[in-house]
């Protein structure tokens, strides 16, 4: 028998939330044992669309764009995920290749978990099917909804969503102001809202105008949320 | 600049190949990032690597060799970045398929024995 040296375990954002996370103690250990936990730096990619799928990637933390190429030059962004998040799930049991791009957006790690060890999990352990089901069909259900919106609302209402969804996912409260953890370029706004990036910057301005929001650098903070619900045209 | 990888026999690959799926990748993928800790051991049966430091190219490997098995193994970050230079033919062996592998008649065994020996 080989012998290899012996490894570590660690506990990360994967193992104790997300998928993962109602495992019994010794499943928990084989994933830690298992998973190759690495630090990435914004603007590395994790993995490519048309590329093989070799395995499951589990946020620990830093923010990531899941995107799809709409040409040669630009990209959809599908979603945006954070810790505790996984991505690469789609095409783990269809064995297909990757349908999207993922690439950090913030400084981050993030820890794999290989094909052949996931599958074989899924196969004992319920409780990680349960919860794909569960976030595979959230994903279907944000999908439909940003495909009703994208006929049903103007630019305007949309931008106005995704700062809320911003608010709700990555706000923190400051005085009186909430501050949006998040920094997307306008280009990166304006691919998930569907638009043009000038008509991002437009709106951006006239939510200041309005004293719906204020921004610093990059970084936008959120004044009035009950106007920006108007704004949107939805009940929240 | 001491190139990190193993090589292997043709009858190695042969026997890997039987085994294991042969995955495509295209020019340009970085496949592992330099200071990284690579996801699998990189199989190179078609194509070519190129290793890379500092985004600058330190040297390439075309096929027939092993990269990164001994850093999957033992959790270490490779020196350098794994960038797919001309479209590849690579087999992935996982980190929980290498940790896994006691029966000596297995395809992957020959190549730990020759890395523990390494």
């Amino acid at each position: 028998m080989v012998k290899i040296k012996k490894l570590t375990s660690q506990t990360c954002t994967c193992v104790t939330h997300g998928i993962f996370s109602e495992l019994e103690t010794k499943a928990k250990e084989l994933v830690s044992m298992y998973k190759v936990m690495n630090q990435y730096k914004k603007g590395q990619t994790l993995f490519t669309e048309g590329a093989p799928n070799f395995g499951l990637y589990c946020i620990n933390s830093g923010k990531i764009k899941v995107t799809k190429a709409a040409s040669e030059e630009r990209e959809t962004i599908l979603r945006i995920v954070g810790p505790g998040d996984v991505i690469g799930h789609q095409n783990i049991l269809t064995n297909d290749k990757n349908q999207n791009s993922a690439t950090m957006i913030e400084d981050g790690s993030v820890c794999f978990i290989d094909r052949k060890f996931i599958t074989e999990l899924i196969h004992k352990e319920p409780s990680i099917t349960i919860n794909l089901i569960k976030k595979l069909s959230a994903e279907m259900t944000a999908s439909e909804n940003r495909h009703a919106a994208m006929s049903n609302k103007n630019v305007k209402e949309r931008l106005a969503e995704l700062l809320i969804t911003f608010k709700t996912n990555y706000g923190i409260k400051e005085a009186n102001r909430v501050r949006l953890d998040i920094k997307l370029t306008r280009e990166e706004m304006a691919s998930i809202v569907g638009t043009a990036n000038e008509t991002v910057i437009r709106f951006i301005s006239e939510f200041k105008d309005e004293g719906i929001l204020e921004q610093e650098g990059k970084t936008i903070f959120l004044l009035d949320e009950r106007k920006l619900i108007q704004s949107a045209n939805v009940s929240v | 600049m001491k190139k990190p990888l193993i090589e292997i026999s043709a009858t190695q690959l042969e026997n890997l190949k039987k085994n294991h799926e042969v995955l495509s990748f295209d020019m340009d993928m970085d496949l592992v990032y330099e200071k990284q800790i690579p996801f699998a051991g990189l199989v190179l049966l078609r194509g070519e690597i190129e290793f890379t430091k500092r985004y600058k190219i330190q040297g390439t490997t075309t096929s027939s060799c092993v990269l990164g098995l001994n850093e999957v193994m033992n959790e270490l970050p490779v020196q350098h970045g794994f960038k797919v230079k001309k479209d590849s033919e690579v087999i992935l062996l996982g980190k929980s398929e290498l940790l896994n592998t006691t029966d000596e008649h297995s395809a992957i065994f020959p190549l730990i024995k020759k890395f523990l020996k390494a």
